[in-house]
């Protein structure tokens, strides 16, 4: 929807990862993801330049953090590496407030132990079985033997639909929320003169409608939703309107843009790896494992960045006092080092679950184990109902640094 | 007396549950074995599950 101002004949120009001088190397470039090369640029910087600086790009100067190792110490160390956005955010466009994700411990730590109980398992499984029933119902309803966009038809609605149980947020006007996400995500859209300006607008929008919905719910019983929870809370009722569009942009954004790419990679997988698939319908038991791979495979979350509070060192380089650090969590997760033949998809390697697609740390995705339920949910029924789902056409991924995200996937679906 | 108490690390954060300090502010008492803890306990810090810990040797 924000491809407007972005041509689609850039792509083309992206040159091969190893044509270019090392120094050249920016990986916030947005043309990235649809070039065909992302993995190639990553494998090249984790080579020869693992902790890589640019001085020249669209967010200015940044170190790109590429290997595992150096990913988790860069997380293992916030008293270092501060994602507060009064030091620049946790994104790579600077200062956007993103609730406690923009932030650092001790207001951090206070402001997620609020939201904790929604993560409960019994929780989760509440919400489960809600998603369940809608995840069936989507299935069902889907055409048979006609193309069309699974990103519209399923991972869409699915996980509007899981915000807006999170939220309990009115379903006759779910069909805002993906706006909210789309605009929420799309930082390079902040950095445009024009489309910045319509970013602040909208988002600002989205911030009071959800104040509106955020009052009611002080003077209502809490319902295990996260407005209630937030109202009725000790340290979280009474954020200033700013903080609270930016929380509710982490909302929007973790709970909903993530667990839609990563039901579109599904699909890529299913449809690459049939043999691993096979095993999964032999034995349900590996549906989770199946679920952690796509994600490790995939990897939703594009980066997070991280602003340096002393000098330090990182492998080698030196990096001052207020050094932009951007973490590549997708090229973290195909390091060979850890992930032998990381291209491959295996869902019985041993070390499945320690993918960093959600992170490490004290900022690992608050919403990790929600969006595992949802695609575990989701493979799940595709195989209850024994549907064959083919890719129709290469996909359409998001022109963003942000997400590794899907604008289109044509999918036919038979019986 | 030791109680033969032991830890359990989280390996998405490495957060440490050790049975004998318990967690006195989530109202889980000193001595609090892994296994009594309450099938809604999650890594306190990242919200993992008990499934992504493992004992720490001694």
């Amino acid at each position: 929807m924000n491809s407007a101002f972005k041509s689609t004949a850039e792509y083309d120009s992206v040159p091969n990862p190893f044509d270019v001088p090392l120094s050249h190397i920016d990986l916030s470039d947005h043309r990235i993801p649809n070039s065909g090369f992302q993995l190639e640029y990553y494998k090249r910087i984790r080579a020869e330049d693992p902790v890589h600086f640019i001085e020249d790009s669209k967010f200015g100067p940044y170190w790109s953090i590429t290997t595992y190792k150096d990913l988790q110490e860069v997380e293992n160390h916030p008293e270092i590496y501060s994602s507060d956005w009064t030091n620049g955010g946790c994104l790579i466009l600077d200062g956007m407030k993103l609730g406690f994700m923009a932030m650092d411990d001790p207001r951090h730590a206070q402001q997620r132990m609020t939201l904790m109980p929604l993560m409960v398992p019994s929780n989760l499984h509440r919400m489960g079985e809600a998603v369940r029933e809608r995840t069936r119902e989507i299935l069902k309803n889907l055409p048979r033997g006609e193309a069309f966009n699974w990103v519209d038809e399923v991972s869409m609605p699915l996980t509007t639909r899981m915000l807006a149980i999170l939220l309990d947020f009115p379903f006759d006007e779910e069909k805002i929320l993906p706006v909210w996400t789309e605009w929420s995500t799309d930082v390079d859209a902040g950095a445009h003169p024009i489309w910045g300006k319509r970013r602040k607008e909208i988002l600002e929008d989205m911030g009071v409608r959800l104040r509106k919905l955020f009052n009611a719910k002080k003077t209502q019983e809490p319902v295990g939703d996260v407005l209630s929870i937030l109202a009725h809370s000790e340290h979280m009722s009474d954020l200033s309107q700013e903080e609270f569009q930016g929380l509710m942009s982490l909302i929007v954004v973790g709970g909903n843009d993530t667990t839609r790419n990563s039901m579109t990679a599904l699909i890529q997988v299913m449809e690459k790896f049939p043999e691993q698939f096979d095993k999964v319908r032999e034995d349900r038991s590996l549906v989770a494992a199946a679920v952690q791979e796509t994600i490790r495979w995939w990897s939703p979350v594009a980066h997070q960045r991280r602003t340096v509070t002393q000098d330090t060192e990182l492998s080698g380089k030196q990096l001052k006092k207020g050094d932009k650090v951007v973490l590549w969590f997708k090229s973290g997760n195909h390091d060979t080092s850890v992930f032998p033949d990381p291209e491959n998809f295996d869902i019985l390697r041993d070390n499945v679950r320690r993918h960093m697609a959600f992170g490490f740390g004290i900022h690992r995705c608050f919403g990790a184990r929600l969006g595992e339920l949802q695609v575990v949910i989701l493979l799940e029924e595709i195989m209850n109902l024994g549907l064959k789902i083919k890719t129709a056409a290469p996909a359409v991924r998001s022109d963003t640094c942000m997400i590794n995200g899907f604008e289109e996937q044509l999918v036919v679906v038979e019986d | 007396m030791s109680e033969n108490y032991k830890k359990y690390q989280c390996l998405n954060c490495e957060f440490v549950y050790d049975e004998a300090e318990g967690m006195p502010d989530f109202d889980i008492a000193p001595g609090t074995r892994w296994e009594d803890l309450s099938d809604d306990w999650i890594c306190p810090v990242c919200g993992s599950e008990k499934q992504d810990f493992e004992l720490l040797d001694e």
